[in-house]
C-alpha cells in the first residue's frame, strides 16, 4: 500500500484542483455533485490512500460512473492522467470488495463461460447465420489477418450486421484472414473497467497464442474496445506484447482504400452523414483521420461534423461500464448525441465501437428520431453493394 | 473558535425536511470532496446541501442562525486563497445547481442569474444576442456567485473593470436567514450606501447571493493584437506605461517574462519564442474602422519604448498565434522541473506598473535563493503578476521554504505600493497580509461591519481576518494538501 501511495500520489501531486476537468465532464454535467466528477474522483482517490476515507456505496457510485471518456485527460492544463487514476483507484476498490455488483456480475460471466453474456462458447458465431460459409470457410484456418468479433458483436443479435458486414467485405476483397470462433475469449475489457486487471494476463496469453498458432500477422478489430485491449492494455498491464499488428477496422479499410484494394466509386449513399469518434479510438488513440476518409469516399455522401467533434466528442454514455452501474446517466449522454446529430440535420450516425453504436440507436429510438445508427463496416459494406 | 459541536441527527432531519435527502450529504467522502478548492488548504464541512430555491436558501441559513453552525457559499470552488474552505466545519452550500439565467433585458442592457452559472456558459447564452460579461482566465468553470463573491477579473480588467463594475443589483439571503435585494435596474443610482459595491468582493462572509443582476458588455466587433520584445525589463514597463499616457486603453496587456518564455519553449519548442528578457501582448478591441490605428500606434509606442521587435495581427488565424504563447504558459509553468508541482501560493500580487520591472527581477531572484522554478505572466496593464511557484508537495522541506518565499514576494508587493491579491482573493491563504496592507483602524472597520451584518458570525468564518487570528487559523488546519 504505501509503494502504491507513493506511485500514485507522484501522479496526482499534478493536480492543482482548477476544475478545468469538472467544466467537461459527461458525468458531473449529468449529476452535479463533486463526486461524480474527475477533481472529485480523484481526491476520493488519494484520500483512501492516505487513509481519510474508507471505499463504500457512494465512493464506488462516484469511481465508476466515469465513462474513461478521456476528456478530462485531454483538457488538463498539468497533464494529469485522471482516467488512470480513477482505473487504479478501482483496483484498490476492487481488491477491497467494492466494486459494484453489476461489473462484479460481468466478472463473474467471464470466470464462467470467457465471455460477457454466460453464454456457452459454442454459441460465438451464431452472428453469422447470414455469411454462415463465408465464415465456416474461414474458421480457425491459417491465415494472415485475424478477425477478433468481440463479444457484443458475438452474441447480441442486433448487433450482429457488424461482424456480418466486415466478413462479407474482406471476403468481396478476397483477403486471407480468420477468425477464432469459440477459442476467442471476451478480450477481458469487464477486467480491467472493473478493477480486476490481474486477471488480464491469462486473456492476454490465450489471445496472442491463439492468433499466433493460425500464423496471424495482424488483428483486426470492429469493437473500439477490444482493440485497444488488445492493442495497448494487455501490454500496459502485464508487459506483453502482442506477437502480431492490431488494428481497428477503421484504419484497416482506410489503409485498403489507400492502396486501391477498396474501390468506393461504383455505390452510392446519398445521405448527410455524421461520425461518433468512440473515445476509445479518438481521444484514447488519436485515430480521427481514418473513418472520415472512409465515409467522404463514398459517393454521394454529404459529410458533416458533429458541433462537437474529435477530441471535443461528447461520449455517448456507452463506456467505462458505467451503462451497468448507472443506465439513465449512460442513456442521459446518447440523448445529447442525438440532440446534436439532429442540430446538423444528419440522416446517419456512423460510429467504429458497437458499445456506441448500441446506446446511440437506443437513444435514436427513444426520441424516434429519422437517424439511423451505422457502423463503419456497415456503411462500406453498404456502398460495395453487399448487403 | 474551535469547530463546534453540532446535531446530526438534527441537522439530518431539518435537511430531508428542506431540501430532500437527495439534495444532501454527511457522508465522509462527499465531506472529503468538499474540503478543498484550488488552494492548499484542507478542512471537511459538516454536511454539503445543493439548494434550489432562495427559499430554501433561507430555511437552511435561519436553521443555521438559530443553532450558530456555519454556512460556507460555495460556487464551482476553483479560487485559490481557500475561500470556501469550510475552516471550522458546518454546512457549504454548493450553489452550482442554480444556474439559470433568470430574465434578460437587452433593452436595459442587463441580465439576471442565479449564483451558480458558469461564466462562459453564460457568456454562450448571451453571444447570439452579441453580448457578454467579462471573467477571469477560470471563467470555463468560476460561477457568477464565485466571481462577484471575490469581485474575480482576468486579463481585460484593463478595459472592462473587475466583476463590481458590472453588478447591478442582488438578492441576498443575510446570515439570520431574512431575504433582501441591494442595488437597483437602473444603469446608474446615488441612491443611499452602495451595499452592492460592499457585497462585492466580500468573499461570502456576509451573505449567499442567490440571484444576480449584471450589465452587459457588447460583444466587440473585432479584435487586433501587438506582440513587442524587449532586451530590458524596464523598457516593457515603460512601454505600457506609455500607450496609456498616448490615451490609450487597450482591452488587455499581458507580460511574459524571460522565466515564461524558458517555459514555454521547454514546453513546446516548435513555439521557438526569442530569448528576451520579457514579451509584451496587447489586444485592443472595438469597431472595425479603430482597430488598425490603435495597434499602430501602440506598436509605434513599443518602439519608441526600446522594443527590439514588433509583431501586429488583425486577423484572426494570426491573432491566435500569437496567443499561443500566453496560453499556454499555465501548462508550461508546471513542467519546469521534473517531480515539480504547481501551488497557489503568492501568485497574485499587484503592483503599480511603474514597479513592475523590479517586481519581476526580485522574483528572479527569489527563483534562485529558494531554489524553486517561478514562471511569471501576468496583466501588466493593471499591474497584477502571477507568479506560478512550483514544488515537491511531497517533500516535507519544501513546505516552510515555501512559507519564507511567499512572505517575501508579499511584503515587497506591499512594499511597492502594491496589494497581497489582484483578482485572487484573501481568504485564508492571505488573511495575515490584512493588517499590514489595510492597517489596525480599516481593518477594524471591516470587522464592525462583518459583526453588524453577521453577529453570530456563522457567514463562512475564518475568512479575510475578521475574526480569529489568522496564525491560530493556519495552525489548525492541514495546509499542504496534495
Amino acid at each position: 500500500m504505501h509503494e502504491k501511495i507513493e506511485n500514485w500520489s507522484q501522479a496526482m501531486l499534478k493536480c492543482v484542483r482548477c476544475a478545468k476537468c469538472n467544466s467537461i465532464c459527461p458525468t458531473l454535467e449529468e449529476r452535479g455533485w463533486e463526486v461524480i466528477g474527475p477533481r472529485g474522483r480523484i481526491k476520493m482517490a488519494l484520500g483512501m490512500l492516505q487513509g481519510k476515507i474508507f471505499p463504500n456505496e457512494l465512493m464506488t457510485n462516484g469511481e465508476y460512473t466515469c465513462l474513461i471518456c478521456n476528456h478530462c485527460v485531454e483538457i488538463c492544463p498539468s497533464g494529469v492522467e485522471c482516467t488512470e487514476i480513477i482505473l487504479h483507484a478501482r483496483e484498490e476498490m476492487f481488491n477491497q470488495g467494492f466494486a459494484p455488483q453489476t461489473s462484479m456480475m460481468l466478472v463473474e460471466a467471464l470466470e464462467e463461460e470467457h465471455n460477457i453474456f454466460e453464454m456457452d462458447q459454442e454459441d460465438r458465431t451464431l452472428w453469422s447465420m447470414e455469411v454462415e460459409d463465408i465464415v465456416e470457410d474461414h474458421l480457425n484456418s491459417d491465415g494472415k489477418i485475424g478477425y477478433f468479433v468481440g463479444c457484443l458483436g458475438s452474441f447480441m443479435g442486433r448487433l450482429s450486421q457488424i461482424p456480418s458486414s466486415l466478413v462479407k467485405v474482406m471476403d468481396h476483397l478476397g483477403l486471407d484472414f480468420t477468425l477464432l470462433g469459440e477459442e476467442e475469449w471476451c478480450c477481458g475489457s469487464p477486467y480491467y473497467l472493473a478493477g480486476g486487471r490481474e486477471m488480464l494476463k491469462e486473456y492476454a496469453e490465450h489471445h496472442f497464442s491463439a492468433f499466433n498458432n493460425l500464423g496471424v500477422e495482424k488483428v483486426v478489430a470492429t469493437c473500439a474496445g477490444c482493440y485497444r485491449v488488445l492493442k495497448d492494455i494487455y501490454t500496459q498491464v502485464t508487459g506483453l506484447k502482442p506477437p502480431f499488428e492490431v488494428v481497428h477496422a477503421n484504419e484497416f479499410l482506410a489503409d485498403l482504400l489507400d492502396q486501391g484494394k477498396l474501390q468506393l466509386n461504383n455505390g452510392s449513399f446519398n445521405k448527410v452523414i455524421t461520425y461518433h469518434d468512440p473515445c476509445e479510438l479518438g481521444r484514447h488513440v488519436g485515430m480521427y483521420a481514418e473513418p472520415r476518409k472512409l465515409i467522404q469516399a463514398i459517393p454521394g455522401v454529404t459529410f458533416k461534423e458533429l458541433p462537437d467533434t474529435k477530441k471535443d466528442c461528447l461520449c455517448c454514455g456507452g463506456g467505462g461500464g458505467v451503462k451497468g452501474v448507472d443506465a439513465d446517466l449512460a442513456m442521459a449522454r446518447a440523448l445529447k448525441k442525438v440532440d446534436q446529430a439532429k442540430l446538423i440535420n444528419a440522416e446517419a450516425i456512423v460510429s467504429g465501437c458497437p458499445s456506441c453504436y448500441d446506446n446511440i440507436n437506443e437513444a435514436i429510438k427513444q426520441q424516434e428520431a429519422n437517424i439511423r445508427m451505422m457502423d463503419i463496416v456497415e456503411i462500406i459494406a453498404e456502398a460495395l453493394g453487399l448487403e | 473558535m474551535e469547530r463546534k459541536w453540532i446535531d446530526k441527527e438534527k441537522l439530518k432531519e431539518f435537511l430531508t425536511a428542506t431540501v430532500g435527502k437527495e439534495s444532501f450529504s454527511m457522508d465522509p467522502v462527499m465531506l472529503l470532496a468538499f474540503a478543498t478548492d484550488a488552494s492548499r488548504f484542507e478542512s471537511m464541512p459538516d454536511a454539503v446541501v445543493r439548494p434550489n430555491s432562495t427559499e430554501q436558501i433561507s430555511r437552511i441559513v435561519r436553521y443555521c442562525y438559530e443553532n450558530e453552525i456555519p454556512v460556507i457559499p460555495a460556487g464551482a470552488r476553483t479560487g485559490a486563497s481557500g475561500g470556501t474552505i469550510a475552516v471550522y466545519g458546518g454546512i457549504l452550500l454548493d450553489l452550482t445547481g442554480m444556474n439559470n439565467v433568470l430574465a434578460l433585458d437587452v433593452d436595459n442592457l442587463q441580465v439576471c442569474v442565479e449564483p451558480g452559472i458558469v461564466n462562459d456558459k453564460l457568456n454562450e447564452f448571451l453571444k447570439p444576442h452579441g453580448f457578454l460579461v467579462p471573467g477571469p482566465a477560470s471563467s470555463y468553470a468560476a460561477t457568477l456567485g464565485g466571481m462577484v463573491g471575490n469581485d474575480s477579473s482576468g486579463k481585460k480588467a484593463v478595459s472592462y473593470g473587475t466583476t463590481d463594475a458590472y453588478v447591478l443589483k442582488m438578492e441576498v439571503v443575510l446570515p439570520d436567514g431574512r431575504v433582501t435585494t441591494l442595488g437597483s435596474n437602473a444603469l446608474k443610482t446615488a441612491s443611499g450606501m452602495n451595499l452592492v459595491g460592499l457585497f462585492t468582493g466580500s468573499e461570502g462572509v456576509l451573505g449567499v447571493y442567490t440571484k444576480i443582476w449584471l450589465r452587459l458588455i457588447p460583444l466587440p466587433e473585432a479584435e487586433g493584437i501587438a506582440m513587442a520584445l524587449f532586451d530590458e525589463l524596464t523598457n516593457a514597463g515603460r512601454a505600457v506605461i506609455n500607450t496609456f499616457k498616448a490615451g490609450i486603453i487597450p482591452g488587455c496587456v499581458e507580460i511574459l517574462d524571460k522565466s515564461s518564455i524558458y517555459a514555454i519553449n521547454q514546453y513546446k519548442p516548435e513555439m521557438n519564442l526569442p530569448d528576451v528578457e520579457a514579451m509584451l501582448l496587447y489586444e485592443v478591441e472595438g469597431s472595425s474602422f479603430e482597430i488598425e490605428p490603435k495597434i499602430n500606434r501602440i506598436a509605434e509606442i513599443c518602439k519608441e519604448s526600446g522594443a527590439i521587435e514588433v509583431k501586429k495581427a488583425t486577423e484572426k488565424a494570426e491573432i491566435d498565434r500569437l496567443w499561443e504563447a500566453r496560453s499556454l504558459v499555465g501548462a508550461a509553468s508546471v513542467r519546469v522541473r521534473k517531480g515539480y508541482a504547481r501551488v497557489y501560493a503568492g501568485e497574485d500580487i499587484s503592483v503599480p506598473i511603474s514597479n513592475i520591472p523590479e517586481m519581476l527581477t526580485f522574483l528572479r531572484e527569489l527563483s534562485i535563493k529558494y531554489d524553486f522554478p517561478i514562471v511569471t505572466f501576468g496583466h501588466i496593464g493593471d499591474g497584477n503578476l502571477h507568479p506560478a511557484i512550483t514544488i515537491r508537495k511531497e517533500v516535507a522541506e519544501d513546505w516552510p521554504k515555501l512559507e519564507a518565499l511567499i512572505e517575501e514576494i508579499n511584503l515587497k508587493a506591499l512594499e511597492l505600493g502594491g496589494t497581497v491579491t489582484g483578482e485572487h482573493g484573501i481568504g485564508i491563504a492571505r488573511a495575515r497580509y490584512m493588517k499590514l496592507e489595510h492597517g489596525e483602524v480599516a481593518l477594524d472597520l471591516m470587522k464592525l461591519i462583518k459583526r453588524a451584518i453577521d453577529p453570530k458570525n456563522i457567514m463562512n468564518p475564518g475568512k479575510m481576518a475578521l475574526d480569529e487570528d489568522p496564525e491560530v487559523i493556519l495552525s489548525k488546519i492541514p495546509d499542504r494538501t496534495i
